[in-house]
């Protein structure tokens, strides 16, 4: 947990996830606007809007600003020999080994977002747990799914 | 070996009962309401016509139903409507499990459930009624290739663990050990010889320990569900009776100033209640638990008990992925513990019960016969929590319980003083969980303790960690402190030992990691 893991995420991935917190953002507006119309009209009270911007002040700063910066920051991995080890989090900072001869089959995914920028998420699965990484160009992902189907074919009776 | 084989006729009765099972209410309705009113005829005919309508297709699925046992697998027919045909391949077989409820009891029917891995339970093949020689016939049968497949691969080791605690006078009744020789002159005969048993080490739990295990049982969450439905029940019953609901009277009594004669009825009240729910969970113990068996069949382990509801289950003990050690609080003084085992089996992600009541002392002897190269370390051995990792055991909890006392004075001024008491009661159990938790790496073998309100130990041996994770926030990455989450096949929830110092984790994470011992 010590070593330093030299892959990272593609910069491309900040750009969709703050694109996606800004387009939450945007209908969070667009509710909030509707209320505020609605109020106006109807000669409600106007206290929910000024709570509504507030959550949407804040969404903004921590879906746009900060989470993104920190996850990407945080997040590296790197594929060795026998096994993969990923760090990543939040809050928590959290390191996991997932030793190849555990490794059940590996699934990529991309969204239309994440299509515009050619990323993929890969997602390796063992018999009980998944662990995802999140934001890589789609060649990259490619050829990590391939090697790590290679490493997980090397049968290894370890003991 | 190839002729058909159908279900125990008492299948119709049974399916039969199943049906009136689910629409008891709606019949006691019936009952209740019908009998009166000039509507009753329509009702008992209706009911008259729907106990012939499921009595007929019971009839008629008993009449479909059939299997055979072939030399390498099993082929289950049946449906009356809609016809479903299943194979199952001896080799895929996980497990075999002979179940007895209260109906199958009164009918003298029991129920086979054979389990395949990764199945859901349209996947598992379930011979509902049969006789219990016939049942236990099937799953012997069952074991027995399961057996030849492992000889195939391997010479038999002789399995011959001494009997710790053999005694005769178990509680439970003896029917469930007669069958394995019932079904020698019914051998297979495409078999050479039939595989001698090897006579494996067997442990019972006799009447006074069972009493013992029983009394310092603490499932009072099920008890305290069942005095719940006995007390609005109850209250139900008593409100025509008194007028007005005893709680008002407390309340309006609490406003104006405690009448002694209320506060003493409370008190009494509350004894009586633990004193109540505490039998019933010995009663419930005991019905659960008692005939208690576990023993080596073969190559497989057999644990069976229940007095009321039968269960039985059978596995592998090289499925086994982990042992769990628990020990509650108030058998933790005692010396005794309860041992489970994590195993894979179907969907299912449990744990399966090993023992119920052993001495801690007596663990390893348990392990040794059934589960091999696990060692339970003693407590003195672990390498504990630091003390500068006690902050993060104790700061949720007390912060939760701040709340709830600082609501409480908020709300009931004096009378909320009352809630403090569990402010230190709060920091009592968060410095318990953290004097416990510890981590110990030795021989192959990493031993978890932990504490939520029994102590638990864990068990596992390098092969069968599925994953291991550090975790840690910045503070605690600061302090040299962090948890270890350990994941294996069988639970869904990873093992962890929380905020333990670095310089502990280090070593665990290095044995580990397949590529840190090489530089």
């Amino acid at each position: 947990m010590d070593r330093a893991l030299t892959e990272r995420l593609h910069p491309d991935y900040l750009k969709v996830y703050r694109l996606n917190g800004a387009i939450t953002a945007v209908i969070s507006l667009v509710l909030v606007i509707g209320y505020l119309a609605l109020a106006l009209w109807k000669d409600w009270t106007l206290i929910p809007v000024w709570i509504g911007l507030g959550v949407l002040l804040l969404e903004c700063i921590l879906f746009i600003w900060i989470f993104p910066k920190v996850i990407y920051s945080r997040f590296k991995y790197e594929l060795f020999e026998e096994e993969l080890e990923i760090q990543s989090g939040l809050i928590f900072i959290k390191n996991v080994l997932v030793p190849m001869m555990r490794v059940q089959h590996v699934e990529l995914e991309t969204g239309p977002l994440m299509r515009k920028y050619e990323l993929a998420k890969v997602a390796i699965v063992t018999a009980a747990t998944t662990h995802v990484i999140h934001g890589l160009k789609l060649d990259e992902a490619q050829s990590l799914k391939r090697r790590i189907g290679v490493l997980a074919k090397v049968d290894d009776q370890d003991e | 070996m190839n002729e058909r084989r159908s279900l125990h006729p008492m299948y119709i009765v049974y399916s039969l009962f199943q049906v009136i099972k689910g629409l008891w209410p709606l019949l006691l309705l019936g009952v209740i309401r019908g009998t009166f009113s000039e509507l009753g005829w329509y009702l008992y005919a209706g009911a008259g016509a729907l106990l012939l309508v499921t009595g007929l297709h019971s009839f008629f699925s008993w009449k479909r139903f059939g299997f055979w046992l072939e030399h390498d697998r099993i082929v289950i027919r049946k449906g009356v409507l809609f016809r479903d045909e299943k194979t199952i391949y001896f080799t895929r077989i996980h497990s075999v499990n002979v179940e007895q409820s209260l109906l199958h009891r009164l009918l003298r029917i029991a129920q086979v459930k054979i389990e395949t891995p990764g199945g859901n339970k349209k996947a598992d093949g379930i011979l509902t009624a049969l006789s219990l020689p016939d049942a236990n016939d099937i799953k012997e049968l069952l074991r027995r290739h399961a057996d030849d497949q492992q000889r195939a691969h391997k010479e038999p080791e002789e399995g011959g663990a001494p009997a710790v605690q053999a005694d005769p006078d178990t509680t439970g009744d003896s029917e469930h050990a007669q069958p394995a020789a019932v079904n020698a002159e019914r051998q297979p005969d495409d078999k050479p010889t039939p595989p001698p048993l090897s006579k494996g080490a067997s442990f019972r739990l006799d009447t006074g320990m069972l009493l013992k295990a029983a009394a310092t049982s603490t499932n009072f969450g099920l008890v305290a569900a069942f005095l719940g439905a006995a007390y609005s029940l109850g209250n139900d019953l008593i409100e025509p009776l008194l007028p007005g609901s005893l709680f008002v009277d407390f309340i309006e009594d609490s406003v104006t100033g405690f009448s002694k004669a209320i506060v003493l009825f409370v008190v009494i009240a509350c004894i009586g209640f633990l004193a109540i729910a505490w039998i019933l969970s010995i009663l419930l113990y005991i019905l659960k638990y008692s005939g208690f068996e576990v023993r080596r069949e073969g190559e497989q382990i057999s644990v069976s008990y229940g007095l009321l509801e039968k269960k039985s289950f059978l596995f592998d003990p090289k499925k086994v992925q982990a042992v769990i050690v628990e020990e509650s609080f108030m058998r933790q003084p005692l010396g005794y513990a309860q041992v489970q085992l994590q195993v894979v089996s179907s969907a299912k992600q449990e744990v399966l019960l090993l023992h119920p009541f052993i001495k801690r002392s007596e663990v390893q002897t348990l392990l040794d016969s059934f589960v091999s190269r696990l060692r339970l370390p003693q407590p003195a051995q672990f390498t504990k929590a630091p003390k500068r990792a006690m902050f993060y055991y104790v700061r949720f909890p007390m912060l939760f319980a701040i709340i709830v006392c600082s609501v409480l004075i908020v709300f009931f001024k004096t009378n909320g003083l009352w809630s403090l008491p569990l402010l230190p009661l709060v920091f009592g159990w968060g410095y318990g969980c953290h004097r416990t938790a510890g981590i110990l790496l030795e021989d192959g073998q990493l031993s978890l303790q932990s504490r939520f309100v029994s102590r638990s130990t864990y068990l596992i041996r390098k092969p069968q960690i599925l994953t291991m994770s550090v975790k840690r926030s910045i503070g605690q990455e600061k302090k040299k402190v962090a948890s270890l989450l350990v994941h294996a096949l069988g639970s869904p929830m990873a093992k962890k030992a929380a905020y333990m110092d670095r310089a502990d984790i280090e070593p665990v994470w290095r044995w580990y990691s397949r590529t840190g011992r090489m530089n």
